[in-house]
């Protein structure tokens, strides 16, 4: 149990207190209204990110090393930012040429705007692809997917120049009207995508599968990767064997450097094994920039299934260096958790009972316990990212219909909800969930289906000041 | 989620009892341990009681040998006087970007008379007037939150590098170059630096009889996109664009029932951050880094050798925030940042002021222009000697003004 584990190098009397009132503690809970139970909790939470954490609510929130980093790794985070302001132009070049030939966007930092979310817009948000899988049709264990014949698994909708974009892509929205309960009105909006082939070569097939998203934020996501895969098989309930309507299943992807399976955790449908991964995929597929993860310098079509193996460890030129990936992978590890605001605010608190009430946590959970880690910074922190990184059914509503690995067409990993309050300082006129398509957090709540149902609906009963409440709680995150 | 909930009653019941266990034997669990940021310990003092354990537990950061450097700022969370955000949002934001505005409105009718009559006269014009936009738009930095990156204005107008490749190629072309045409370029094909790339060249060294057949068309496109972007920019502030609010108001009523700034410290933390990371950027990113690397590529003005100007108008942007007014202005800030300052620390107004002074005069001594003095060895102390006066004013902002914020 990680929470004993972290208490043994704790003070060893607070230990053998705790383990003489453990008992009578549990009881209590066991006939406490979660109310009382909850009296004390919000003022437990505010350090986000453990010892990680960074006092600031402006737009650069996000952008701070996470405290407690040794000179050596501080020299490393501040090579890796420049490598995420870092924008590639065409090859030949003085500075930063590698650039596509096809591309979505030409720097990290151009589509993770203040190292927060990018808008749902193209260039900035992105459409990944695959076809579905045909009678008798084994996947092959690298792609996770069937990727599209000479396209891949991304539409990159720009190319330099004289290259043509894999296709043109419309994005428009439709909206439509709703109701709570109580009769207040609101209105939800989901994205429309017009796929136009752009390359004679390229045909885009009828049966395309196609899923927009957004970028997601960077920062915190070090301690995510050091939250031990014990603790999240632990909650994994992939049966629902306690049948409160919740699962929570662990993706299983390939990990090209490993050349195996293991636990998916970043991305949105955790297709993702870790962040050296995620971040040499961003590189190549996002912006057609060739690694020693992702060494095929074409930039085009098949190259988006990873070509590593045999190479790996060897002398290869790639468009960034080996030390450049480390640098990139090592920013997204280290950069400072927001700390919550207005603890001591009265809405907020009653929002956060309110949360725990409607079964909010039962994914998005409060309270994590990282493991060991690399980075000593990293290790064994308490931290609240307000999620348990498994994958959900959320319903028709949200359905991309595009699996990923074990990711099913309505699944998507639990983001987590530290600092989400500051989405909008951070990055003014940006969307929630996966496709941006929330324009508020409270369209967020109200997009929820699937597992979290009973949740949404519970919300959606909430009195006008209850359903406020909840997002003020919401916001200071 | 069987075992999730399992873990969570376990978890509550650990930290409930951890909680017990801390009030009953006198631990109040405040201590942070050293290695921790002192605003660690100041922010989440009165908290950390009831959560047992945790306040123990940053001391295992400091495994592996050196001594953490990385701090958080130690905000003084007492910040009360929002006159100060609306009278710099006032008298300094928005006068900026109107003057933008009119400096990219003056280049692109300057190319525009350089095109219909090419002369040494008329480049020399153009020029100085791609170096008066450019100066104020340096001059923003402080204030490059909102807008300017959310609408990808600062991407349209100042992308760096320029994709040289991709332009010489498009020059060559015969496809259309017009406003409407450029607006769909990458950005890195448009805004100030592939103006600069077109009208300097690469050293400040373009002749009259260098441009292209095709230069003159981009060129004025260009003028035009960028006067554009820099409308859309002013108004994004002033009015409000795509139905959103205008973000001076977002901005100014920071903590009056506001979910981008719900409190007033946040707003002010918006103000200070902007300083400092403009400090940063000129003292640390644009300065010492090339100069460390001896490297005069990483420049980003290097194609009119007027890097220096970038530097220079970053570092006042920073003062500007700091006084809340600008020398060329009419109106003077009734509360700026620095009479804040002044109410509550005068000896640190006077401190901030005077670095700030010895920035400003430091960074004015290294002979310009800065492509070649970089590595000049008979410029080297003058470099050094900027890189310390600046860092020094971005340590006090840090280390005096964030407490009192």
């Amino acid at each position: 149990m990680t929470f004993y584990s972290s208490l043994r190098s704790s003070k060893l009397l607070t230990y053998l207190l705790l383990l003489v009132v453990a008992g009578v503690a549990a009881l209590l809970l066991s006939t406490t209204l979660a109310g009382d139970r909850l009296s004390w909790r919000s003022q437990s939470l505010p350090k986000a990110g453990g010892s990680t954490t960074i006092n600031n609510r402006s737009s650069r929130a996000f952008g701070n090393p996470a405290p407690g980093l040794t000179p050596q790794e501080m020299d490393l985070h501040t090579a890796g930012d420049i490598a995420f302001d870092d924008v590639f132009v065409t090859a030949p070049a003085t500075v930063n040429p590698g650039l596509g030939p096809l591309f979505n966007n030409s720097s990290c930092s151009g589509c993770h705007v203040g190292n927060g979310r990018g808008l749902p817009q193209l260039g900035q948000a992105l459409v990944r692809v695959s076809l579905p899988v045909s009678p008798g049709q084994t996947i092959a264990p690298e792609a996770g997917v069937v990727p599209v014949p000479q396209i891949g698994t991304q539409l990159r909708d720009h190319a330099v120049y004289g290259q043509l974009p894999e296709a043109k892509i419309e994005l428009s929205w439709r909206e439509g009207a709703g109701q709570y309960p109580d009769g207040g009105s609101y209105r939800l909006r989901s994205p429309q995508l017009l796929i136009r082939q752009a390359d004679p070569n390229k045909p885009i097939p009828d049966t395309l599968l196609t899923s927009l998203r957004i970028p997601p934020p960077v920062f915190g996501d070090g301690l995510l990767e050091a939250i031990p895969e014990k603790t999240l098989a632990q909650w994994a309930d992939p049966t629902d064997q306690n049948s409160d309507g919740i699962s929570g299943r662990i993706n299983r992807v390939w990990d090209p450097e490993r050349q195996g399976f293991t636990l998916g955790r970043f991305g949105l449908k955790a297709s993702s094994p870790n962040l050296r991964h995620q971040t040499a995929s961003a590189y190549v597929h996002d912006m057609g920039v060739s690694n020693p993860l992702f060494p095929d310098r074409s930039g085009t079509g098949e190259s988006q299934t990873p070509q590593v193996g045999a190479e790996i460890g060897t002398e290869i030129s790639t468009e960034i260096s080996d030390r450049t990936l480390q640098s990139a992978t090592f920013y997204t590890q280290t950069l400072g958790v927001p700390a919550r605001t207005q603890l001591d605010d009265p809405t907020i608190e009653t929002g956060e009972k309110l949360f725990i009430q409607a079964n909010c946590a039962a994914c998005h959970l409060p309270t994590i316990k990282t493991g060991s880690s690399p980075i000593p910074a990293l290790a064994h922190q308490t931290i609240h990212p307000y999620t348990d990184l498994l994958l959900h059914d959320l319903g028709l509503g949200l359905a991309d219909h595009r699996p990923d690995f074990d990711a099913t067409g309505q699944e998507w990993r639990t983001p987590p909800l530290w600092g989400l309050g500051l989405t909008q300082t951070v990055l003014p006129y940006a969307g929630y969930l996966h496709d941006g398509r929330a324009r508020s957090i409270e369209e967020a709540i109200l997009w929820h289906g699937g597992e979290a149902e009973a949740s949404k609906a519970q919300f959606m009963a909430m009195e006008v000041g209850d359903r406020q409440a909840l997002l003020s709680f919401l916001n200071s995150l | 989620m069987a075992k999730q909930l399992s873990v969570t009653e376990i978890f509550l019941a650990v930290s409930l009892a951890a909680s017990l266990a801390a009030c009953s034997s006198g631990i109040t669990e405040s201590t942070a341990p050293g290695n921790v940021a002192p605003s660690e310990s100041a922010t989440s003092a009165e908290a950390e009681g009831s959560e047992g354990g945790e306040g123990g537990e940053g001391g295992e950061g400091g495994e592996g040998g050196a001594d953490p450097v990385s701090q958080d700022l130690n905000w003084g969370n007492k910040f009360d006087q929002g006159q100060v955000l609306a009278e710099f949002t006032e008298n300094v934001v928005l006068p900026k970007y109107q003057q933008f505005s009119s400096d990219t409105a003056a280049l692109s009718q300057a190319i525009d008379a350089f095109v219909s009559n090419p002369s040494e006269s008329t480049l020399a014009t153009t020029r100085q007037a791609w170096t008066a936009a450019r100066i104020t738009w340096e001059q923003t930095e402080t204030f490059a939150f909102g807008p300017a990156t959310a609408l990808g204005l600062d991407g349209a107008m100042d992308s760096w590098p320029v994709n040289q490749t991709d332009i010489d190629k498009l020059l060559t072309s015969t496809e259309t170059l017009d406003a409407a045409a450029i607006a769909q370029l990458d950005d890195t094909q448009r805004g100030m630096h592939a103006i600069e790339y077109i009208l300097f060249g690469t050293a400040n060294n373009k002749t009259l009889g260098q441009f292209g057949d095709r230069d003159p068309a981009y060129l004025q496109a260009l003028g035009q996109d960028l006067n554009a972007q820099a409308a859309i920019l002013l108004a994004s502030w002033d009015k409000g664009v795509n139905g959103q609010p205008a973000y001076k108001d977002v901005f100014t009523t920071a903590g009056t029932n506001n979910s981008v700034y719900p409190t007033l410290v946040a707003g002010a933390q918006e103000l200070v951050t902007g300083i400092i990371d403009s400090l940063t950027e000129v003292g640390e990113e644009k300065l010492e880094a090339p100069f460390l690397a001896q490297d005069t590529a990483g420049l980003e003005s290097r194609f009119s050798l007027q890097t220096m100007n970038d530097l220079a108008s970053n570092l006042q942007s920073a003062e500007n925030g700091y006084l809340g007014s600008f020398a060329e202005a009419k109106t003077t800030s009734d509360l700026s940042l620095s009479d804040y300052v002044a109410q509550v620390d005068p000896a640190l107004d006077r401190e901030l002021k005077s670095q700030f002074l010895a920035a400003k005069t430091a960074l004015d001594s290294i002979p310009k222009p800065l492509e070649k003095s970089l590595i000049d060895v008979d410029a080297k102390a003058t470099i050094e000697a900027a890189v310390d006066a600046i860092t020094q004013v971005k340590t006090t902002i840090e280390t005096k003004l964030v407490p009192l914020i």
